[in-house]
């Protein structure tokens, strides 16, 4: 019983709607810059994914926190600053405590701050949410990010490299297919399981009359 | 006026509350990532040097009482910069931490050597910043592995072959990332030529350098065997001592044709630019020119032949000499180098006044035609 009424509960309906229904590559199609840069392997997939995670949780409960000062006229400069400085906290706090972490996560913690969907979020929900509401958002958007890359990248570091995690998957016959190391590559595929994706879960586009 | 008052005051909340987090974040994390940063350099170096070592006692075989790798300084008498060896006079391992520019920001490591100075040993690259998955490749293992055994060639450097290494000084670049390979390359064949310079060792061929540069501007045909006696049966040296620095200066004159060559040395964003030049007979059509050393960034391309070419034909204007600007049409006019503007003007800013004043002082030294 308790679990059919779940469903009607806010948070369940914020957690689905990150994941699945509104994800933010093949639904809302943000965060394609970075969601084509750095797929070309899991093991970036996997670091990005949970970067930019922690940067939407952040910056989308400072946000909620302070709605209420936010000046509307500079609201997207109070988003940028916030996000930014986020991004460069979890930058040190990694190159302090974790430095193998921080040295294999490289130039992509500094890519955050260019993500859309940090942005977005906070400009969608956080200005309009309390706080506890922002952080499960932020979580599932930044999962339903995670969950997409880590199939964009499954796809293309197969057939690239031959390799999945770094370990060898295809037999030594087989002759690497470079283009998907390359964004073009990473097109194909995004686009590949846009479709799918949205095909599942009925998100189509509106036709006009 | 109510509105404008708050904006201001949220601005400053805004500054002290991010200032306030970054702060605070620093004094927490700067003296850690100051002791990894030593850590992950150091510990590479004794890597390289197949010496076990813990957290704990890695600074001992540098700093202890009895260290296992000395360290050696020397100053680079031409950019006043200071250079470190580390030497394992155990097994005769030289590493040095190299410091370059990649495609899109800096490029650093340790490179370590066999006593010869040449065969190397290992290379690791610590900072960089390249594409991941393209040129970031060049900073993975695998990539890199393909260096130990190689050897620097006494006149070329390592040099990028595309697919397979026929020699001990040829590199395999990455596919799709030639500029990071170029730029990698480019920064260790220069860094080593630097260290063999400013420390006497290793047999870096510099006459070489210089003398082959000069030969291909008067389209001489030369081996690395014959170079030198090519060039003393078509050259002709004059010497006179520079009255600003009591050094002896030279320029060569081909036999046939009156052209004349000469080094230069100016500075450039970042750091020294040196190069060769040969004008025709009456001193002042450029025939070609060569850059031979240079440590810019974004102005790296300094030495690339797509803007090294303009200058052929172009002509020394007695009054102004060269000038540089955008657009550059007249016969004394040179485009600016392509890049991020600023640092890149300032480059060919260098390059210019180094061509200008050293054209200028030979003129009147050896009494060429610079009236």
């Amino acid at each position: 019983m308790k679990w059919i009424r779940l469903k009607y509960k806010k948070w369940y309906q914020i957690l689905k709607n990150g994941i699945a229904d509104t994800n933010p590559i093949v639904v809302s199609v943000l965060g394609i810059c970075s969601a084509l840069a750095v797929t070309n392997r899991v093991e970036n997939a996997i670091a990005m994914g949970i970067g930019v995670t922690f940067v939407i949780m952040a910056s989308s409960a400072t946000v909620s926190l302070l709605r209420n000062l936010i000046p509307p006229k500079v609201r997207m400069v109070a988003y940028m600053v916030i996000i930014s400085t986020f991004t460069i906290m979890v930058q040190m706090f990694l190159e302090g405590f974790f430095p193998t972490i921080a040295t294999r996560l490289g130039a992509y913690v500094g890519l955050i701050i260019t993500n859309c969907i940090v942005m977005g979020r906070a400009e969608a929900f956080a200005i309009k949410n309390p706080v506890r509401y922002t952080l499960v958002d932020g979580f599932a958007n930044g999962m339903g990010y995670t969950f997409v890359l880590i199939a964009i990248s499954s796809i293309r570091e197969v057939l690239a490299f031959g390799e999945f995690l770094g370990m060898r998957v295809m037999p030594e016959s087989w002759i690497n297919w470079g283009l998907f190391a390359l964004a073009p590559g990473g097109f194909f595929v995004l686009a590949m399981i846009a479709w799918l994706l949205r095909t599942m879960t009925k998100q189509y586009e509106e036709q006009e009359a | 006026m109510k509105r404008t008052f708050s904006m201001f005051l949220f601005v400053i909340l805004l500054g002290a509350l991010t200032s306030g987090l970054l702060l605070g974040m620093d004094l927490l994390t700067r003296e850690r990532i100051n002791i990894n940063k030593e850590y992950v350099w150091r510990t590479t170096i004794l890597d390289h040097h197949n010496i076990s070592y813990t957290t704990v006692n890695f600074i001992d075989y540098f700093e202890g009482e009895t260290p296992v790798i000395r360290t050696e300084t020397q100053v680079d008498p031409l950019t006043d910069e200071e250079l470190t060896i580390y030497v394992n006079d155990d097994i005769g391992y030289i590493s040095l931490y190299f410091k370059g520019t990649g495609l899109w920001g800096p490029l650093e490591g340790i490179l370590t050597m066999e006593a010869d100075f040449m065969t190397i040993v290992d290379v690791s690259i610590l900072i960089e910043t390249e594409t991941p998955g393209l040129g970031g490749v060049v900073a993975e293992r695998k990539h890199l592995n393909q260096y130990s055994g190689q050897r620097f060639d006494s006149f070329t450097g390592l040099t990028g072959v595309a697919n397979i290494s026929n020699s001990e000084s040829e590199i395999i670049i990455v596919s799709g990332a030639t500029g990071t390979s170029n730029a990698f390359l480019l920064t260790l064949n220069t860094t080593h030529t630097k260290y063999a310079r400013v420390f006497d060792i290793g047999e870096v061929n510099y006459e070489f350098i210089w003398r082959s540069a000069i030969l291909e501007h008067n389209k001489i045909s030369y081996t690395t065997e014959n170079f030198a006696s090519v060039f003393e049966s078509n050259f002709e040296t004059l010497t006179k001592t520079n009255p600003n620095t009591d050094e002896e200066v030279s320029v060569y004159r081909n036999k046939a044709n009156g052209n004349i060559s000469y080094h230069f040395e100016g500075n450039g964003f970042v750091g020294p630019i040196e190069g060769t030049i040969t004008l025709a007979s009456d001193f002042k059509t450029v025939v070609d020119i060569s850059i031979t050393m240079q440590t810019e960034n974004r102005g790296g391309n300094v030495d690339e032949r797509d803007f090294l070419d303009q200058f052929i034909g172009k002509e020394f204007d007695n009054v102004t000499g060269l000038i540089y600007l955008k657009g550059a049409s007249a016969k004394n006019e040179i485009e600016i180098l392509a890049g991020i503007q600023g640092s890149a003007t300032i480059t060919t800013s260098g390059l210019i006044n180094a061509l200008n004043a050293t054209r200028e002082l030979y003129a009147e030294l050896f009494d060429l035609g610079g009236e």
